[in-house]
C-alpha cells in the first residue's frame, strides 16, 4: 500500500465545526485547492472515455471528481396515528440531507473553479433503521445521502463566476443538448412522505379501488412536483429533463389497540435537471438525424466494474423484514 | 509470495501454481486464445491494433479479523490501518497474480479488468441467506409462519424462530420424521473450512498484445492493466492516450456507536460522521493519486468511488440497528485507469447526432448494464 504523502495534521475540531455549519472538511478543501491550482498533479474524472470525448468536443475539460455527502438522523415522530397528510418532519429530514449533500458538492465544484458538475449520481443508504425497528415508518433512522460527479470547465455555460451548475445529465446528454442550443441551469430535487390513516376502512370484504390510497399517491406527487416546479422557476429553467421520479407505497399496520386496519405510507422522490435556451446560440438547420442501426454500441460495462458483494443493503433488508413481521403480528392479533 | 508446496520457480511467473504455468505455456504455443470480450469488444480491440492472447485471472482468499479499537472519548472515529492494509493487500495479491499470468503469455496489457469480492464463504452469512430463502418460499406456499416470536426486535432469535417454523411445516406436511432444516444441513467441507471473516478476491481480464510488436508495457516493464471495456480502450487509443495501469486506493474507517446514539427527537445531521466519510475519501483518493503518479500518469479516467460495508460488523445480531451497539465499519474504495498521452495524437472524428434504431433494452443487455 502506498502511504499517503505526508501532510501536516489538520485541526480536527475546526474541521468538524465546518461540517456542522454545512461546509466541507479542511482536508478536502486543501486537496481540491491544490487540484485547481498551478501545481496540479493529475486530472481525475469519473467519466467513461466516450463521455470524456463528447465533452471535449463542446469545449468541456474535466478538472476533478467531486463529492457531497451528509449523514442525517431523522427525528422519531411521537404519534401520527389517526392522521392523514404529509409527515413534514420526515419529508423535511430527507430534503435537508439532500440539500446538505448537494451543497457540499457545489462547494467542492466552486473550489476547483468549475463551471459545472456533470454526471451527478446519487446513492442513499440506511445506516440504522430506527429504534422501534419498523423500518423508519415513524422516523428515528439514520440515513446517508451521497452525490458524486465530475467537475468540468464548460465555457458555453453562462453563469455568474464561481457559481457552478449541477446536473445529473451525462456527458453525451450535455453534448446533445448543446447541439440544440440548451444548457443546464440547476439541479432540482424533492421528497414527500405522505401518510394515510385507515386505508382499508369499510373494505374488509369487498373488492374495488381503495380511494384514499389512490388519492394519497396523487397528493404526494402534487406536493413534490409542485415544489420541484417552484425550484425550476427560481433557477430560470424552461424545461426539466432527466427526471427520476420514484413513487413507493407501503402498508403499515395501524396497530392501535389491536386495530386490524392498515395505514399506508407514500414516498415520492424526484430529481431532475432544469435546462434553458442558450441565448444567441447558432441556429442549427433542424432536420431528422440519420437513422443508425448500431452494431457496436460504444458503452461501458459499468455494472460489471467492481462487482462486489457487501452489506450495504442489509439494514434495508432487515427493515423490510421487521416491517413484514410487524404486519404479520398485526394480522395474527386482528384475525 | 512464494508457494512452499511448489518446486523451484521457473524463469517467469514465479508466483503461479504449476498447472497454471503449464496451461499458459500451452496456450502460448498453440496460439489459441480465450477471452471474455464480447464480439464488438473483440473487434474494437483488434481495430485498435491489439490481439487478445488469453483470459487471465488471479485470486486471493484472505482472512480479515476486525478489531474494534478503543477510542478515547470524544474522538470521532479513526482509520483502521490494519484493515485498510489487509483489504488492499488482498486485492493486490489477486491483481499481481493476474499480471503474472499476462506476463507469462507475453502480453502488453490487460483490458476489461474486473475485481470481484465473494463473501459467501462466511457460514453465518450463508445461514442467514438460506433463512431468507426459506422465508420467501414459505410465503409463496401460503404457509403462515408462527407469530409467537415474530414481534419487533425478533432479529436476535431468527435461528430459533426459523427452527420452530420448520417444525410446524413438517407437522403440517405430516412427516413422521422431520429432517434437518435446509439451512441447518451440513455443507461441503470446503465451505466450512474457510470460516467467518474470510473473503475471496478475484481479478479477471483479457490479456492483449500489440500486433505491430510495439512495446506497450508500463514504466515497470509489466503489462498495463485497465478496467476499460474494449470499446473504451479503442476510444482511448484513438484519441492518443494509452493506459498505464489500473490504480486503486482504499480506506477503512471506524465510526464509534456513541456518534450514532443521538436523541430520538433530534432531526439533523451528524457532522462527525459526515466528516469521517470525507476523511476516508480523502485518504483513499490520496492513495489513488500517489499510485498513478508512481506510474508516471498524467490523468486518471473512469474514476469510481465505491462505499462498502463489509460483513465484519462485530455484532451479528440485530442487523438493522447493529451500528448502534458496535459502530460502523465503512470502506471507501476508489479505482480508475491511469493514462498518459502518446506522442502521435489521433482523431476519432467529430461525433454526430444519430437516431438509433436499436432496441434500447437489448443494447443495454448486451452491454451488461
Amino acid at each position: 500500500m502506498s502511504t499517503a504523502r505526508n501532510r501536516p495534521p489538520i485541526d480536527l475540531r475546526a474541521s468538524i465545526a465546518r461540517v456542522a455549519r454545512g461546509g466541507i472538511p479542511l482536508r478536502a478543501e486543501e486537496r481540491l485547492a491544490e487540484e485547481a491550482g498551478p501545481n496540479r498533479r493529475l486530472f481525475t474524472s469519473d467519466l467513461s472515455v466516450s463521455e470524456f470525448l463528447m465533452v471535449s468536443d463542446v469545449g468541456c475539460k474535466p478538472i476533478s471528481q467531486v463529492m457531497g455527502s451528509s449523514i442525517y438522523h431523522v427525528a422519531q415522530i411521537a404519534d401520527y396515528k389517526g392522521k392523514t397528510g404529509e409527515l413534514t418532519v420526515i419529508s423535511d429530514g430527507h430534503r435537508e440531507s439532500r440539500r446538505l449533500a448537494l451543497s457540499r458538492l457545489y462547494q467542492e465544484a466552486a473550489l476547483v473553479g468549475a463551471d459545472a458538475v456533470i454526471g451527478v449520481r446519487l446513492t442513499e443508504r440506511m445506516v440504522t433503521m430506527g429504534k422501534r425497528g419498523k423500518g423508519g415508518d415513524d422516523g428515528g433512522e439514520i440515513l446517508e445521502f451521497t452525490v458524486v460527479g465530475t467537475a468540468v470547465q464548460a465555457p458555453f455555460i453562462r453563469h455568474p463566476a464561481g457559481q457552478p451548475v449541477l446536473t445529473d445529465l451525462s456527458g453525451q446528454d450535455l453534448w446533445a443538448l448543446a447541439q440544440d442550443g440548451f444548457e443546464p441551469c440547476g439541479f432540482l430535487f424533492e421528497f414527500c412522505r405522505y401518510h394515510v390513516w385507515h386505508v382499508t376502512k369499510g373494505f374488509s370484504s369487498m373488492q374495488g379501488e381503495l380511494p384514499s390510497a389512490s388519492d394519497a399517491v396523487e397528493r404526494a406527487r402534487a406536493i413534490a412536483i409542485g415544489k420541484l416546479l417552484a425550484q425550476a422557476d427560481a433557477c430560470g429553467a424552461e424545461f426539466v429533463v432527466g427526471s427520476d421520479i420514484k413513487v413507493s407505497l407501503r402498508e403499515v399496520p395501524c396497530g392501535f389497540g389491536g386495530c386490524e386496519l392498515d395505514d399506508v405510507d407514500v414516498d415520492v422522490s424526484c430529481f431532475g435537471t432544469g435546462i434553458r435556451r442558450i441565448p444567441n446560440a447558432p441556429q442549427r438547420s433542424v432536420g431528422t438525424p440519420p437513422m443508425m442501426l448500431s452494431m457496436m454500441p460504444l458503452g461501458r460495462r459499468r455494472a460489471l466494474l467492481i462487482d462486489a458483494e457487501d452489506d450495504s443493503r442489509d439494514v434495508e433488508i432487515a427493515a423490510e423484514e421487521a416491517q413484514e413481521a410487524a404486519l404479520e403480528a398485526d394480522e395474527a392479533a386482528g384475525g | 509470495m512464494t508457494n512452499p508446496t511448489q518446486p523451484e520457480a521457473g524463469s517467469y511467473a514465479a508466483d503461479l501454481p504449476l498447472h497454471a504455468r503449464e496451461r499458459l505455456a500451452d496456450m502460448r504455443e498453440r496460439q489459441l486464445f480465450t477471452s471474455d470480450l464480447s464480439v464488438s469488444e473483440f473487434l474494437l480491440v483488434k481495430e485498435a491494433g491489439f490481439d487478445p492472447v488469453g483470459l487471465v485471472m488471479g485470486t486471493s482468499i484472505y482472512q480479515i479479523a476486525p478489531q474494534v479499537p478503543q477510542l478515547p472519548s470524544g474522538q470521532p472515529g479513526c482509520e483502521l490501518v490494519d484493515m485498510t492494509r489487509a483489504l488492499y493487500h488482498a486485492r493486490e495479491l489477486a491483481m499481481t497474480r493476474m499480471e503474472a499470468e499476462a506476463d507469462a503469455l507475453g502480453a502488453d496489457g490487460i483490458v476489461g479488468v474486473r475485481l470481484t469480492v465473494n463473501l459467501s464463504t462466511d457460514p453465518r452469512r450463508l445461514e442467514y441467506q438460506q433463512y431468507r430463502k426459506w422465508a420467501e418460499w414459505s410465503k409463496a406456499k401460503g404457509f403462515r409462519r408462527p407469530q409467537s416470536v415474530a414481534v419487533a426486535g425478533w432479529f436476535p432469535n431468527w435461528s430459533q424462530l426459523a427452527a420452530l417454523q420448520w417444525q410446524q411445516w413438517g407437522q403440517r406436511m405430516g412427516w413422521v420424521q422431520i429432517p434437518l432444516a435446509p439451512w441447518a444441513q451440513p455443507r461441503a467441507q470446503a465451505t466450512f473450512a474457510l470460516g467467518s471473516n474470510t473473503a475471496e478476491f478475484i481479478a479477471i481480464g483479457t490479456a492483449v498484445r500489440h500486433s505491430g510488436g510495439q512495446n506497450f508495457r508500463n514504466a515497470q516493464g509489466k503489462p498495463f492493466q485497465s478496467d476499460l471495456s474494449g470499446q473504451d480502450f479503442w476510444m482511448l487509443i484513438r484519441t492518443g492516450y494509452r493506459p498505464v495501469g489500473f490504480v486503486m486506493g482504499n480506506c477503512v474507517y471506524y465510526v464509534p456507536p456513541a456518534l450514532l446514539n443521538v436523541p430520538p427527537s433530534m432531526s439533523g445531521e451528524i457532522p462527525e460522521y459526515t466528516h469521517a466519510l470525507y476523511d476516508a475519501r480523502e485518504l483513499a483518493i490520496e492513495r489513488l493519486q500517489d499510485e498513478a503518479e508512481d506510474l508516471g500518469a498524467t490523468g486518471i479516467v473512469g474514476v469510481t468511488i465505491a462505499e462498502k460495508q463489509h460483513s465484519w460488523r462485530s455484532n451479528p445480531m440485530n442487523i438493522g440497528n447493529a451500528a448502534l451497539q458496535s459502530g460502523e465499519l465503512i470502506e471507501l474504495f476508489v479505482i480508475g485507469t491511469a493514462v498518459v498521452p502518446m506522442p502521435h495524437a489521433g482523431d476519432v472524428g467529430r461525433p454526430t447526432l444519430v437516431m438509433t434504431a436499436n432496441d434500447a433494452l437489448r443494447v443495454a443487455k448486451s452491454e451488461g448494464e
